[in-house]
């Protein structure tokens, strides 16, 4: 039976948000088509590992002035096939957070 | 093909996220240790009440965010690969003078 592998999850948004933000500094004109590059990106990738799940990606990305962000995500599902992962990243001006959700269909 | 054969109610939903943020949020000024609390309890809250709806095959993430009200700036987004035909989303945004907060329920269903 199907696990989700969460490491590995982990690994490809990673690079997704390096890739997207790894150089930059905050900028409010960009930020719309950022999110939208690592969701679409991250999606892309994880459909190629060929697994029968369906995705749902999130991302914030929070100009970095010491203001709070908390997230929390709570789900109803088949815990032994579905699955969750939580990528953190910064750099000087910014924050990221991306949520990946995988929830299993059968085939 | 096979599709549900009830539909989620998107509109239950947004009445459900409107009415526990609404109630938890209203008064609470940000302060990080509460609003870590808060936006965990928030998501089951959420989470306990769209199970009572009781859509068949259907399972459900709620994902929440609370964050301070500074001047700072930011983007929050999502993509969905699924199927638009059965699958849906419902998402709600509270604020208040000292704080902001998101609540975003998918429900996918399950083929």
């Amino acid at each position: 039976q199907m696990i989700f592998n969460a490491d590995e999850a982990h690994n490809i948004v990673k690079e997704c948000i390096e890739s997207i933000l790894g150089k930059a500094d905050y900028n409010h004109n960009k930020v719309n088509q950022w999110t939208a590059a690592i969701v679409e990106q991250s999606l892309t990738h994880l459909v190629k590992l060929g697994k029968t799940y369906k995705y749902i990606v999130t991302c914030a990305v929070m100009q970095r002035s010491g203001a709070g962000l908390h997230t929390a995500n709570s789900c109803f599902w088949d815990t032994t096939t579905d699955g969750t992962c939580t990528v953190r990243w910064e750099n000087r001006t910014m924050n990221c957070i991306v949520n990946v959700f995988a929830v299993a269909i059968l085939l | 093909p096979p599709g549900p054969r009830k539909s989620f109610p998107v509109a239950a939903v947004d009445e459900i996220l409107r009415d526990v943020l609404g109630s938890s949020l209203r008064e609470q000024r940000y302060e990080a240790e509460r609003c870590r609390e808060m936006v965990k309890d928030i998501a089951e809250v959420i989470k306990a009440r769209v199970k009572e709806l009781m859509v068949p095959r259907y399972k459900v993430v709620v994902v929440t965010h609370i964050g301070q009200l500074n001047e700072q700036s930011m983007q929050i987004g999502s993509r969905c690969l699924w199927d638009p035909a059965s699958d849906t989303f419902s998402s709600y945004v509270f604020k208040n003078s000292s704080l902001f907060a998101l609540a975003v329920v998918y429900a996918v269903y399950f083929e």
